[in-house]
């Protein structure tokens, strides 16, 4: 079935269509909300909220955009949406330690003391890298997001954005330098 | 060799990697690679890090990932768990608060009551005074 095939038929409330609809696309929305957020649970409890939300609005989808962009655009709003919420989170969980007068203890990983060496500097190359990408301001994080996801042009990322190709470019190139910089920074601590 | 080309090609390397560099560019950069360990082990460092975003592209949907969708659609209009345990730090704030308040508001109660009794202790010594003890004592007879 093509994709306006199955949006017809999934607007019919043929629901092995949208069953379709999950499988192709189910890879692509979990990387795209990985590139975002990155605990696995969280970003697989996303991408489901992001079919979800597929489904109940399917009748106001037009097909002026392909469905991949229309399902990239919802993917990456959650995504933002979730981040925005975290930091929220943080903020009033740091209210609260300091209320309660209680210490928060990171038990996300404590693993890695058992881990081989070069998995415990992985370990480290992913929390600079991310913590890198966290800083972006928010078009450059999502620009170079999806340049990093299979398959998608900048032409593709303009169509998802909004955005005109030379934003794009500008803001991808903007987000490489900035990360560099960052991650010189982080490898020059590590010395 | 200066410092400041040193900077001017760390600032490449991230496109150098991505291929995004003009021929002539690209070739300034292999040349001082090809003679300084300073810029080559940042390039190798930059590129074990960078490499990491590729993990992402081996996650697989968990086995029940569309049975999860269908059980949250039919759901229906329940609150999604996700926005549930995002208020719960909110929630928490909001009952400490509460808490504070009624802490305080106790606290308040117990001070007017602990005034209140002090004035009902000070009423009869008051009227002790006001009474000679003689004259009490003998009202006793
Ligand atoms: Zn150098």
């Amino acid at each position: 079935m093509t994709d306006p095939e199955l949006v017809a038929q999934i607007k019919v409330g043929n629901e092995k269509a949208f069953r379709l609809l999950v499988e192709q696309y189910q890879r692509m929305v979990l990387h795209t909300c990985l590139g975002f957020v990155q605990d696995r649970n969280d970003a697989e409890d996303l991408a489901q909220e992001v079919f979800i939300e597929l489904f109940r609005a399917m009748d106001k989808f037009r097909g002026e955009s392909g469905l991949s962009t229309w399902i990239y655009r919802i993917a990456v709003n959650r995504s933002l949406n979730f981040i925005r919420d975290q930091k929220r989170r943080c903020f009033f969980q740091s209210i609260s330690t300091r209320l309660t007068g209680g210490t928060t203890v990171d038990v996300a990983d404590q693993s890695w003391r058992s881990r081989p060496d070069h998995e415990v500097e992985n370990n480290q190359r992913r929390a600079n890298l991310y913590q890198a990408i966290n800083r972006l301001p928010e078009r450059q994080r999502v620009a170079f997001t999806l340049s990093k996801l299979e398959g998608l042009s900048y032409q593709d990322i303009a169509g998802i954005m909004g955005l005109s190709l030379s934003s794009v470019e500008s803001l991808i190139h903007r987000a490489k330098l900035g990360l560099q910089k960052q991650l010189y920074q982080c490898y020059k601590k590590g010395l | 060799m200066e410092t400041r080309s040193h900077a001017q090609i760390q600032k490449k390397l991230i496109f150098y990697l991505d291929n995004q560099l003009g021929a002539k560019e690209h070739q300034q950069v292999v040349q001082h690679l090809s003679g300084c360990d300073e810029c080559a082990a940042f390039l190798r460092e930059l590129q074990s890090t960078l490499c990491l975003l590729e993990e992402n592209k081996q996650h697989e949907p968990g086995a029940y990932f569309y049975a999860s969708i269908q059980n949250r659609l039919q759901a229906g209009h329940r609150q999604p768990l996700l926005g549930i345990r995002l208020l719960q730090p909110a929630i928490l704030v909001l009952l400490l608060a509460l808490g504070i308040r009624l802490g305080i508001w106790i606290g308040t109660q117990s001070y007017a009551e602990s005034v209140l009794s002090e004035q009902a202790v000070l009423v009869p010594f008051n009227d002790l005074a006001e009474e000679p003890i003689e004259e009490f004592l003998l009202n006793l007879k």
